[in-house]
């Protein structure tokens, strides 16, 4: 899917968002969030080779396959996150916008603890 | 999956702006509130669908 279309797409948003937004505000949020999500669906199909590949690297390493599961876990609470977040400013209340982004962070930790304990048991082997 | 569902909620929008000056003019103020909030809901019910799609699709793809 090319950058053209997701480009036309957004042009589109702003555009139809600044008119409604004199008349009817909260229907101009609305179409700032269908426009988002739009882009963010046509851009998320392109990751799914990406992934593909990423895996087969990741068999040939041998490593289990278990560890890469919560590195896309991460990836996709990174994209969730940024992606409401960020709508929140555009509404214009920050404050929840941080704390969506406070409550990311604490779940990647959560994720990654696992991770981190597993490379810790790795390190006491072999000393 | 392209432009024309923003195009959609625009012309609900600016629909509902239009009819809402109408009845203000017409004196009705009460049916004109609640015209408001009827496009609003349909506004909120289409964009519903798209928040589904994006949630499901990003369920599949990073394994949640």
């Amino acid at each position: 899917m090319d950058i053209v279309k997701v480009v036309a797409v957004g042009l589109i948003t702003v555009i139809a968002t600044i008119i409604v937004k004199q008349v009817k505000p909260e229907i101009a949020m609305l179409i700032t969030l269908t426009g988002s999500i739009i882009i963010i669906i046509l851009s998320i199909q392109m990751l799914q080779g990406v992934f593909g590949s990423f895996m087969s690297i990741f068999n040939k390493t041998g490593v289990s396959n278990s560890l890469f599961v919560p590195v896309l876990k991460i990836i996709g609470i990174g994209y969730l996150c940024e992606f409401s977040a960020n709508l929140c400013v555009d509404g214009g209340c920050n404050s929840i916008a941080d704390k969506i982004l406070f409550c990311g962070k604490i779940t990647i930790l959560i994720i990654a603890l696992p991770i981190i304990n597993s490379v810790i048991d790795v390190v006491l082997e072999l000393l | 999956m392209s432009v024309e569902i923003i195009f959609k909620i625009a012309g609900i929008g600016l629909i509902t702006a239009i009819v809402n000056q109408i009845l203000k003019h017409l004196g009705k103020e009460e049916i004109a509130s609640v015209t408001t909030l009827a496009g609003l809901v349909i506004c909120l019910l289409m964009v519903l669908d798209l928040v589904q799609d994006l949630l499901n699709t990003i369920k599949n793809l990073f394994s949640f």
